[in-house]
């Protein structure tokens, strides 16, 4: 009873660190997030997207061909709680929140230890990797729920082995984590094979009652590997983000270029295997898990780490346990290995120098591997010093209750100062005044290059103003076309384009919405009159200039 | 298999290591830090001088910072037996890294008991690119690893021999300057963990003595003009990190303004943050990805597309952990430990990677694989090891790409330039731009092997010297003016693009002599007597 008081009081922890403020922070739809929302309202209004495909497999957003799930679920939340922003961060949050109790559960079938459970749980609701993709909208939060629940299930039947159905269950629930993100599709089939190879021993025993299961699971996923395959759009999602776009990578393959075509051809291989490899690698970097891996600051190693930085003791005493006990625990040893081998894979073979989302698999079972940390360090304690039991579980609070104010601090604090601009700020202002002075104006033309330190384009920048002006996605559906000036985008009285001053300035009745990397600031200044607004990043530094040509 | 056999396998070993070290001898190209000790080695050699006119120091310069002398003698040393050439200059660092084999193989069989492990380590030794790499050119990390391997083995025998012992340790701390925090708690811990038999006393001596050598060497250094700047900006580099400083202030200036405590944000945002980021760092130096992925992209201490080891042996040295956390005995442990302690300074150089401090761990890790072959079946042995030489071999092979890579850092194409500055300069006043690389005089000293005219006007301990003159030589600087000297005789020239950017529009310089670097990229350009510049 008291520890599932215990769990009931961490899971209220974690829902209060994963609702509050929810609304307010992050401080703007980001990109993904709008381009999502406005979809998931397209699709049930139209049942289409915004482009007019029909029930898309995939979403073409911003060209980069979302996998579906996310936006289809905020869509049925759209037609329960009709338009909020927030609707399009709750999907993410309610996983985030059930994903305490899952690993409670996972970690309880593995170690059959309820201490290690709870510590799991305790560190599953305060860790800041979880706690930042919980509240963003991002679908390998659901993604890794039911991937967790799945092979909880699974471990249930290797103790329980006469009841088959806890394979159905697992397997449904695996098979429904790879649709909701794709590169589960690729990770949890060789995970699942290395399960059944390290539990060999009880699924040989019983082969019948696992083959039925399996071919079920086949016949489910054969629509996914059908997407997967032949859909051209996945496929250029695959293309798009894997390895070989990497800069560094082709000058490499670019030196290796020799007359002898084979020869080039085989060392280019070892190349991009040996790159990959080092990118592999390079995810296990101290400095990025436990230093700045969230990325939520300008100043170099000061930020915050995928995990707590006072895991590393507990995540280090926890492996220690492990291979201490690798008597007793070798599957669970082995499983937890593969894990951990196995879910680095998609952040060493896509092109991002560091991608937490694409390993959050493998963070939580850092997580988990904390947990056994810190029951290995009570019973330590437990054996040799009982008398300060009370003091070492005082000193672990404290310690994890320092770096969760810490953590808050930065995200509330730091994070939208430092990195307004990852999420488009302040595209959700400029698209409110657009929308404001939509009458007072024959065509409102937006330039979204903008920059706090140098200029980058803003993207998916019509779904920020298709959604902030409640426009209807059927009619945009209609209305939107690619124009014929650079990057032209055009909707209704939008243009979303490349400014050209020169030609630009001799419109007339026109709204620019420029900033100081698409027309030169000695001309903005010298417009000083014509400037009605000034938009500004998070931290009061100018972004955009709304320019009146009269 | 019976000993002698083995004997027969370890000279084997010990044999295709010293091939793998010799077989094109002349890679890698020097870096003009390298070329600069080389050419150091030749007028010590020759004169008991170096190239500044100082008479036998103990302290050398270098474009970067301060150098200890041990890798200069050493280079003398090479260059008297050999003569004036690369051979007599990286043949001394090539004995080094081939007794360094044996030195490993002895050292795990002494903590294995085991004489086929000994022949594992000594077959990963021969086969670790950097220790390879290493073993060609003049460098610290190859001295330093081979004394603290030496000075482990010494330690490791029944009776420890004090004057071996200090010597090895006086040598140390001349090498490098990491040493002087690495040797005392290396030799600390040492005895924490080994020799239970031996006094307390002379385990106190022993441990009293290095403590005194490398504190003499570190006050001796501070006594330098300029060598706290030296030990702050080169080994202690946190503490004057401005990218920490400014992102204290900025994240605590950021709380305050959104209404937090400025209190709270002081105890977040101080200076006590750098402990855990140099701590961080330090791990980060030792992280799998460097000793199997990629150990130095730059090629300065690597080949610079490979790690310490071949990536397959990633295995072992988990299994190796592994092993020795589970069943490895107290005097087995030290070596994971040692990893640590001889990495620690790390935690001051930030933000860079450490080669010099990473590159002391190998042989500890060495040790560990062949531990974690004790683990494998004898088959997988085999393959594993096979696999590593074949890796091994492509990338020793296949070496185009690292030409490449290295075009700036080891310009191998400067050669012929080198040569064309040298035959004009025996005639007439030549003036050089002084970025066709980044320090051009250590390679005209080292190619041509003109003596330097001695002594030198500078003061005894400059810091960070660029030589801009040699004998008719004239290094000439970066300018936004064309600053011709009409008035004076025409002079020969050899122009990087920078220079000839600014005056061949006006003269019309066309049809010059051009040298080109190892990406078909035009580095310099020949002007015989068409202009003067001052």
């Amino acid at each position: 009873m008291k520890k599932i008081l215990l769990l009931f009081g961490i899971i209220i922890l974690g829902i209060v660190l994963r609702i509050y403020l929810l609304n307010n922070f992050p401080i703007q739809l980001s990109p993904d997030e709008v381009t999502q929302i406005y979809d998931a309202i397209s699709i049930a209004q139209t049942g289409k997207d915004i482009y007019g495909n029909s029930f898309p497999i995939m979403f073409v957003s911003v060209n980069d061909y979302k996998p579906p799930f996310y936006t289809y679920v905020t869509s049925l939340i759209y037609v329960i709680l009709r338009n909020k922003e927030i609707i399009i961060r709750i999907p993410g949050v309610i996983f985030g929140i059930l994903l305490i109790p899952a690993i409670f559960f996972f970690t309880l079938k593995l170690f059959n230890n309820r201490k290690i459970a709870l510590f799991s749980a305790l560190i599953s609701a305060i860790s800041p990797f979880e706690i930042f993709f919980s509240r963003r909208s991002f679908e390998n939060i659901p993604g890794i729920f039911f991937m967790i629940v799945g092979f909880a299930l699974l471990i249930i039947y290797t103790q329980k082995r006469e009841n088959v159905r806890w394979i159905y269950f697992g397997l449904l629930s695996l098979i429904l984590a790879m649709y909701i993100y794709f590169s589960h599709a690729i990770i949890i089939p060789i995970l699942l094979s290395v399960f059944l190879l390290i539990y060999k021993n009880i699924f040989l025993i019983s082969v019948r009652k696992i083959v039925i299961p399996m071919i079920f699971a086949l016949i489910l996923l054969l629509p996914l590997m059908i997407i997967i395959l032949t859909n051209p759009e996945s496929r250029y999602r695959s293309q798009n983000v894997f390895i070989g776009q990497d800069i560094n990578l082709g000058k490499q393959i670019d030196f290796i270029k020799s007359d002898n075509q084979l020869l080039t051809q085989l060392l280019s291989l070892k190349s991009t295997a040996d790159f990959s490899f080092n990118r592999y690698l390079k995810q296990f970097d101290p400095s990025y898990l436990f230093g700045n891996g969230l990325d939520m600051t300008n100043q170099g190693p000061l930020g915050m780490g995928i995990l707590y930085s006072v895991q590393l003791l507990f995540l280090i005493l926890g492996i220690i346990y492990l291979i201490k006990n690798n008597n007793k625990l070798r599957k669970e040893n082995l499983f937890i290995l593969s894990w951990i081998l196995i879910g680095m894979i998609p952040s060493g073979i896509t092109f991002e120098e560091n991608s937490p989302h694409r390993s959050i698999m493998v963070f939580t079972m850092f997580d988990i591997l904390t947990a056994v940390g810190i029951f290995y360090l009570l019973v330590f304690v437990d054996l040799k010093i009982l008398k300060y039991k009370y003091i070492a579980y005082i000193l672990i609070i404290c310690l994890f209750f320092f770096q969760l104010i810490y953590f808050l601090n930065i995200y509330f604090v730091n994070y939208p100062d430092e990195k307004s601009q990852f999420i488009q700020y302040p595209f959700k202002e400029v698209a409110k005044f657009a929308w404001l002075n939509y009458n007072n104006y024959d065509k409102i033309i937006f330039d979204p290059v903008f920059g706090q330190h140098a200029p980058v384009i803003g993207t998916g920048v019509h779904y920020y103003f298709g959604y902030y002006g409640n426009y209807s996605p059927l009619k945009m559906q209609q209305e939107y076309k690619i124009g014929q000036k650079p990057r032209e985008v055009i909707f209704d009285k939008f243009s979303i384009r490349k400014v050209e001053w020169n030609e630009d300035k001799l419109l007339t009745n026109t709204l620019l919405i420029v900033s100081q990397w698409s027309v030169d600031p000695k001309i903005i200044k010298a417009n000083e009159d014509k400037i009605i607004k000034t938009f500004y990043f998070y931290d009061h530094t100018p972004a955009f200039y709304a320019i009146s040509i009269p | 298999m019976n000993r002698s056999r083995k004997k027969v396998y370890l000279l084997i070993i010990i044999l295709v290591a010293f091939l793998i070290r010799i077989y094109n001898f002349s890679f890698p190209f020097f870096t003009a830090d390298e070329a600069r000790i080389a050419y150091r080695g030749l007028i010590l050699a020759e004169t008991g001088r170096d190239e500044l006119g100082r008479p036998f120091p103990l302290i050398f310069n270098s474009l970067e910072d301060y150098q200890l002398p041990v890798t200069s003698y050493l280079t003398a040393c090479g260059i008297l037996l050999f003569g004036k050439s690369d051979f007599g200059v990286r043949f001394p660092f090539i004995i080094l890294g081939t007794i360094l084999i044996f030195l490993i193989y002895k050292i795990t069989k002494i903590l294995a008991k085991d004489e086929n492990l000994g022949l594992v380590s000594a077959i990963i030794a021969s086969f670790s690119p950097t220790l390879i790499f290493l073993s060609k050119t003049p460098n610290e990390p190859i001295i330093l690893v081979f004394l603290l391997t030496l000075l482990f083995y010494i330690m490791l025998q029944k009776q420890i021999n004090t004057i071996i012992f200090v010597v090895i340790s006086i040598l140390i701390v001349f090498t490098a300057k990491q040493s002087w925090l690495i040797l005392p708690p290396f030799v600390f811990t040492f005895f924490y963990f080994f020799q239970e038999e031996m006094l307390f006393k002379k385990k106190v001596f022993l441990t009293g003595i290095v403590l005194l050598i490398s504190v003499i060497a570190f006050t001796s250094f501070l006594i330098i003009p300029q060598g706290k700047r030296s030990l702050m900006e080169n080994n202690f580099s946190i503490f004057d990190d401005i990218t920490i400083k400014n992102g204290i202030t900025r994240l605590r200036g950021q709380g305050i303004e959104a209404g937090w405590s400025p209190l709270l944000e002081r105890i977040y945002f101080n200076k006590t943050v750098l402990l855990p980021i140099g701590f961080l760092h330090w791990l980060s130096n030792i992280q799998p990805s460097v000793y199997f992925g990629q150990f130095d992209n730059s090629g300065l201490f690597n080949y610079s597309r490979i790690g310490v080891f071949s990536k397959v042996l990633i295995i072992p040295a988990f299994l190796g952990i592994f092993f020795l956390i589970q069943e490895g005995s107290k005097r087995q442990r030290f070596l994971l430990v040692m990893i640590l302690v001889v990495t620690f300074p790390a935690i001051f150089i930030f933000p860079k990677m450490n080669q010099l401090l990473i590159s002391t761990t190998i042989p500890f890790l060495i040790i560990i694989m062949a531990f974690g072959f004790k683990k494998l079946p004898k088959l997988y042995t085999v393959i594993i090891l096979l696999v590593m030489a074949i890796e091994v071999i492509i990338n020793i092979l296949f070496l185009n790409t690292e030409a490449k890579n290295t075009n700036n850092l080891r310009p191998s194409w400067i050669v012929p330039i080198i040569s064309k500055i040298y035959d004009v300069s025996k005639t007439k006043e030549t003036a050089v731009s002084d970025d066709i690389v980044g320090d051009i005089i250590p390679y005209i000293g080292w190619q041509t092997k003109i003596m330097p005219d001695v002594p030198l006007n500078i003061d005894n301990f400059p810091y960070k010297v660029r030589q801009t003159s040699f004998k008719n030589i004239v290094l000439h600087g970066s300018d936004d003016k064309k600053n011709i000297c009409k008035s004076k005789k025409d002079m020969d020239l050899l122009v990087s693009n920078r220079d000839l950017r600014l005056i061949e529009d006006e003269f019309g310089l066309q049809n010059n002599e051009i040298f080109k670097d190892n990406l078909n990229q035009k580095r310099a350009t020949f002007l015989s007597g068409k202009l003067c510049i001052e």
